[in-house]
Protein backbone atom coordinates (compact mmCIF):
# COMPACT_ATOMS: atom_id res chain seq x y z
CA UNK A 1 0.00 0.00 0.00
CA UNK A 2 1.12 3.59 -0.52
CA UNK A 3 0.63 6.02 1.71
CA UNK A 4 1.94 9.58 2.94
CA UNK A 5 1.79 11.93 5.15
CA UNK A 6 3.11 15.24 3.98
CA UNK A 7 2.86 18.99 4.24
CA UNK A 8 4.01 21.63 1.55
CA UNK A 9 5.58 24.45 1.65
CA UNK A 10 3.17 27.67 0.10
CA UNK A 11 0.66 25.19 -1.71
CA UNK A 12 2.56 25.48 -5.05
CA UNK A 13 1.68 29.10 -5.34
CA UNK A 14 5.64 30.09 -6.67
CA UNK A 15 5.41 27.24 -9.24
CA UNK A 16 2.84 29.05 -10.83
CA UNK A 17 4.94 31.66 -12.11
CA UNK A 18 5.65 30.03 -15.40
CA UNK A 19 6.50 33.38 -17.17
CA UNK A 20 8.67 34.45 -14.42
CA UNK A 21 12.42 35.50 -15.54
CA UNK A 22 15.31 33.38 -14.48
CA UNK A 23 17.06 35.24 -12.04
CA UNK A 24 13.57 35.40 -9.89
CA UNK A 25 12.88 32.11 -10.58
CA UNK A 26 16.31 31.48 -9.18
CA UNK A 27 16.09 33.55 -6.07
CA UNK A 28 12.83 32.05 -5.31
CA UNK A 29 14.61 28.05 -5.80
CA UNK A 30 17.33 29.47 -3.77
CA UNK A 31 14.64 30.69 -0.87
CA UNK A 32 12.58 27.79 -1.13
CA UNK A 33 15.67 25.22 -0.59
CA UNK A 34 16.69 26.95 2.49
CA UNK A 35 13.20 27.23 3.88
CA UNK A 36 12.49 23.20 3.23
CA UNK A 37 15.59 22.93 4.54
CA UNK A 38 15.10 24.70 7.65
CA UNK A 39 11.82 23.43 8.32
CA UNK A 40 12.90 20.01 7.86
CA UNK A 41 15.51 20.29 11.00
CA UNK A 42 12.47 21.71 13.03
CA UNK A 43 10.34 18.91 12.43
CA UNK A 44 12.78 15.97 12.69
CA UNK A 45 13.87 18.26 16.48
CA UNK A 46 10.36 17.88 16.98
CA UNK A 47 9.07 14.31 15.99
CA UNK A 48 8.80 12.23 19.12
CA UNK A 49 11.75 9.84 19.38
CA UNK A 50 11.67 6.44 21.08
CA UNK A 51 14.03 4.79 18.97
CA UNK A 52 14.84 7.93 16.58
CA UNK A 53 13.50 5.94 13.51
CA UNK A 54 10.51 7.73 12.48
CA UNK A 55 12.27 11.17 12.49
CA UNK A 56 15.24 9.22 10.50
CA UNK A 57 12.34 9.08 8.03
CA UNK A 58 11.53 12.62 7.58
CA UNK A 59 11.63 13.30 4.01
CA UNK A 60 12.13 16.33 2.20
CA UNK A 61 11.56 16.47 -1.57
CA UNK A 62 11.59 18.90 -3.54
CA UNK A 63 9.42 19.82 -6.83
CA UNK A 64 12.19 18.95 -10.01
CA UNK A 65 11.88 22.43 -10.33
CA UNK A 66 12.94 23.43 -6.81
CA UNK A 67 9.86 25.94 -6.36
CA UNK A 68 8.02 23.77 -4.14
CA UNK A 69 8.91 21.26 -1.19
CA UNK A 70 7.08 18.82 0.66
CA UNK A 71 7.88 17.28 3.97
CA UNK A 72 6.41 14.58 5.30
CA UNK A 73 6.55 10.23 5.68
CA UNK A 74 5.93 7.33 3.24
CA UNK A 75 5.04 4.40 4.20
CA UNK A 76 7.41 2.43 2.16
CA UNK A 77 10.07 3.42 4.62
CA UNK A 78 8.03 2.08 7.28
CA UNK A 79 6.80 -1.47 5.76
CA UNK A 80 10.60 -1.46 3.89
CA UNK A 81 11.63 -2.05 7.33
CA UNK A 82 8.73 -4.50 8.29
CA UNK A 83 7.08 -2.03 10.45
CA UNK A 84 3.47 -1.01 10.56
CA UNK A 85 3.16 2.87 9.14
CA UNK A 86 2.76 4.25 12.47
CA UNK A 87 3.36 7.50 11.62
CA UNK A 88 -0.41 8.46 10.95
CA UNK A 89 -1.12 7.12 14.62
CA UNK A 90 1.61 9.26 16.08
CA UNK A 91 0.46 12.42 14.30
CA UNK A 92 -3.51 12.07 14.22
CA UNK A 93 -3.59 10.01 17.61
CA UNK A 94 -6.06 7.56 17.90
CA UNK A 95 -9.24 7.14 20.15
CA UNK A 96 -6.70 5.57 22.97
CA UNK A 97 -4.11 8.04 22.48
CA UNK A 98 -3.32 12.02 21.56
CA UNK A 99 -2.60 13.39 18.57
CA UNK A 100 1.19 14.81 18.38
CA UNK A 101 0.72 16.78 15.07
CA UNK A 102 4.19 18.28 14.86
CA UNK A 103 4.57 17.88 11.24
CA UNK A 104 1.55 20.43 10.88
CA UNK A 105 2.35 22.54 14.17
CA UNK A 106 5.61 23.11 12.27
CA UNK A 107 4.29 23.81 9.40
CA UNK A 108 2.18 26.29 10.44
CA UNK A 109 4.70 28.35 12.67
CA UNK A 110 6.72 28.56 9.54
CA UNK A 111 4.82 29.23 6.76
CA UNK A 112 4.82 32.90 7.37
CA UNK A 113 8.42 32.97 6.94
CA UNK A 114 7.93 30.79 3.81
CA UNK A 115 5.53 33.46 2.26
CA UNK A 116 7.36 36.62 2.98
CA UNK A 117 11.13 35.14 1.52
CA UNK A 118 8.87 34.26 -1.73
CA UNK A 119 7.46 37.98 -1.71
CA UNK A 120 10.80 39.55 -0.86
CA UNK A 121 12.36 37.77 -4.21
CA UNK A 122 8.85 38.87 -6.35
CA UNK A 123 9.56 42.23 -5.36
CA UNK A 124 13.32 41.77 -6.16
CA UNK A 125 12.11 40.22 -9.73
CA UNK A 126 8.83 43.56 -10.01
CA UNK A 127 11.85 45.98 -9.07
CA UNK A 128 14.45 44.94 -11.76
CA UNK A 129 11.27 45.26 -14.26
CA UNK A 130 10.66 48.34 -13.32
CA UNK A 131 14.30 49.95 -14.02
CA UNK B 1 -3.22 40.38 22.15
CA UNK B 2 -5.11 38.05 24.09
CA UNK B 3 -5.76 34.47 22.79
CA UNK B 4 -8.57 33.18 20.37
CA UNK B 5 -8.41 29.44 21.44
CA UNK B 6 -10.86 29.59 24.53
CA UNK B 7 -13.62 32.04 22.33
CA UNK B 8 -12.90 29.53 19.29
CA UNK B 9 -13.58 26.76 20.95
CA UNK B 10 -16.61 27.59 23.39
CA UNK B 11 -18.35 28.49 19.36
CA UNK B 12 -17.53 25.59 18.00
CA UNK B 13 -18.74 22.95 20.65
CA UNK B 14 -21.77 25.51 21.23
CA UNK B 15 -22.60 25.26 17.52
CA UNK B 16 -21.91 21.61 16.51
CA UNK B 17 -23.87 20.71 20.00
CA UNK B 18 -26.79 23.23 18.93
CA UNK B 19 -26.83 21.74 14.84
CA UNK B 20 -30.08 19.69 14.55
CA UNK B 21 -28.54 17.82 11.88
CA UNK B 22 -25.06 16.74 13.67
CA UNK B 23 -27.10 15.92 16.80
CA UNK B 24 -28.85 13.39 15.05
CA UNK B 25 -25.97 11.86 13.55
CA UNK B 26 -23.50 12.22 17.00
CA UNK B 27 -26.06 12.18 19.81
CA UNK B 28 -24.62 15.50 20.72
CA UNK B 29 -21.40 14.01 21.55
CA UNK B 30 -18.66 16.67 20.74
CA UNK B 31 -16.29 16.28 23.53
CA UNK B 32 -13.73 19.34 24.81
CA UNK B 33 -11.22 16.60 27.11
CA UNK B 34 -9.98 13.07 25.73
CA UNK B 35 -12.92 10.19 25.14
CA UNK B 36 -13.50 7.57 28.33
CA UNK B 37 -12.19 4.25 27.79
CA UNK B 38 -15.77 2.75 25.96
CA UNK B 39 -17.05 6.12 24.73
CA UNK B 40 -19.86 5.48 23.13
CA UNK B 41 -19.51 6.15 18.94
CA UNK B 42 -19.77 8.05 17.04
CA UNK B 43 -18.21 10.98 18.86
CA UNK B 44 -16.47 14.23 18.05
CA UNK B 45 -13.47 15.29 20.12
CA UNK B 46 -11.62 18.86 19.90
CA UNK B 47 -8.04 18.20 19.09
CA UNK B 48 -5.32 19.88 17.99
CA UNK B 49 -4.80 24.14 17.84
CA UNK B 50 -2.53 26.26 16.29
CA UNK B 51 -2.48 30.07 16.63
CA UNK B 52 -0.04 32.00 14.95
CA UNK B 53 -0.39 36.04 14.63
CA UNK B 54 -1.61 37.31 11.24
CA UNK B 55 -0.39 39.04 8.66
CA UNK B 56 -4.11 40.67 8.84
CA UNK B 57 -3.13 42.26 11.97
CA UNK B 58 -2.83 45.96 12.10
CA UNK B 59 -0.97 48.82 14.05
CA UNK B 60 -4.00 49.03 16.62
CA UNK B 61 -5.34 45.80 16.22
CA UNK B 62 -4.07 42.29 16.70
CA UNK B 63 -4.87 39.22 14.99
CA UNK B 64 -4.41 35.23 14.83
CA UNK B 65 -4.22 32.79 11.75
CA UNK B 66 -5.82 29.48 13.29
CA UNK B 67 -6.02 26.23 12.86
CA UNK B 68 -8.57 23.64 14.73
CA UNK B 69 -8.41 19.90 14.38
CA UNK B 70 -11.75 18.18 15.38
CA UNK B 71 -11.18 14.11 15.68
CA UNK B 72 -14.27 11.99 14.65
CA UNK B 73 -14.49 8.56 16.11
CA UNK B 74 -17.06 5.86 14.53
CA UNK B 75 -17.76 2.45 12.65
CA UNK B 76 -18.02 -1.07 14.29
CA UNK B 77 -20.59 -3.80 13.53
CA UNK B 78 -24.24 -3.24 13.06
CA UNK B 79 -25.85 -5.92 12.22
CA UNK B 80 -23.16 -8.15 11.54
CA UNK B 81 -22.64 -5.42 8.95
CA UNK B 82 -19.69 -3.40 9.11
CA UNK B 83 -20.62 0.30 9.01
CA UNK B 84 -17.98 3.06 8.87
CA UNK B 85 -16.65 5.41 5.70
CA UNK B 86 -19.77 5.93 4.66
CA UNK B 87 -21.54 7.33 8.16
CA UNK B 88 -18.15 9.46 8.53
CA UNK B 89 -18.48 10.66 5.04
CA UNK B 90 -22.01 11.98 6.10
CA UNK B 91 -21.14 13.25 9.99
CA UNK B 92 -17.96 15.01 8.11
CA UNK B 93 -20.60 17.15 5.47
CA UNK B 94 -23.06 17.80 8.35
CA UNK B 95 -19.65 19.16 10.41
CA UNK B 96 -18.88 21.14 7.66
CA UNK B 97 -22.76 22.30 7.09
CA UNK B 98 -23.06 23.92 10.70
CA UNK B 99 -19.71 25.58 10.43
CA UNK B 100 -20.91 27.22 7.20
CA UNK B 101 -22.18 30.46 9.06
CA UNK B 102 -19.41 32.41 10.58
CA UNK B 103 -18.95 32.01 14.23
CA UNK B 104 -19.60 35.17 16.90
CA UNK B 105 -16.15 34.95 18.86
CA UNK B 106 -15.83 36.97 22.10
CA UNK B 107 -13.00 39.94 21.51
CA UNK B 108 -12.90 38.98 17.92
CA UNK B 109 -16.48 39.57 16.31
CA UNK B 110 -17.53 37.45 13.67
CA UNK B 111 -15.15 35.11 11.90
CA UNK B 112 -15.53 32.42 9.23
CA UNK B 113 -14.00 28.58 9.70
CA UNK B 114 -12.71 26.89 5.88
CA UNK B 115 -11.95 22.90 5.88
CA UNK B 116 -8.29 22.87 5.37
CA UNK B 117 -8.22 19.17 4.69
CA UNK B 118 -9.53 15.56 6.07
CA UNK B 119 -8.17 12.40 6.77
CA UNK B 120 -9.65 9.22 6.85
CA UNK B 121 -7.89 6.74 8.85
CA UNK B 122 -8.77 3.01 10.10
CA UNK B 123 -7.32 2.21 13.53
CA UNK B 124 -5.38 -0.98 14.23
CA UNK B 125 -8.79 -2.43 15.71
CA UNK B 126 -10.04 -3.36 12.53
CA UNK B 127 -13.21 -1.37 13.01
CA UNK B 128 -12.48 2.23 14.38
CA UNK B 129 -12.83 5.22 12.03
CA UNK B 130 -10.91 7.92 12.88
CA UNK B 131 -11.45 10.91 10.48
CA UNK B 132 -9.19 14.08 11.66
CA UNK B 133 -11.08 17.21 10.21
CA UNK B 134 -8.91 20.41 9.92
CA UNK B 135 -10.21 23.59 9.48
CA UNK B 136 -8.27 27.27 9.30
CA UNK B 137 -9.51 30.64 10.38
CA UNK B 138 -8.07 33.91 10.81
CA UNK B 139 -9.70 36.79 12.93
CA UNK B 140 -8.89 40.58 13.66
CA UNK B 141 -9.23 41.99 17.59
CA UNK B 142 -12.68 43.96 17.76
CA UNK B 143 -12.25 47.67 18.07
Amino acid sequence: MSASIEVRGLSGLAANFRTMDGAAKQGIRKAMRERGEAQHAATVAECPKRTGFMASKTRLEFSPEGLTYDIGYHAEDFEGAGLAFYAQFVIYGTSRMAANDFLFRVHEFMRQDTTRAIGDELRASFERFRV
Amino acid sequence: MNTLLPSLRRALVERWVNDSALTALVGGRVLDRLARQGETMPYLRLGSRTEVPSDMRTLDRGGWDVTVTADLFCGGLVDNAYVGFEEAETIVNAMHAAVLEPLLLEGFGMASLRPDGTAYLSEDDGKTIHVPVRYRMSALESP
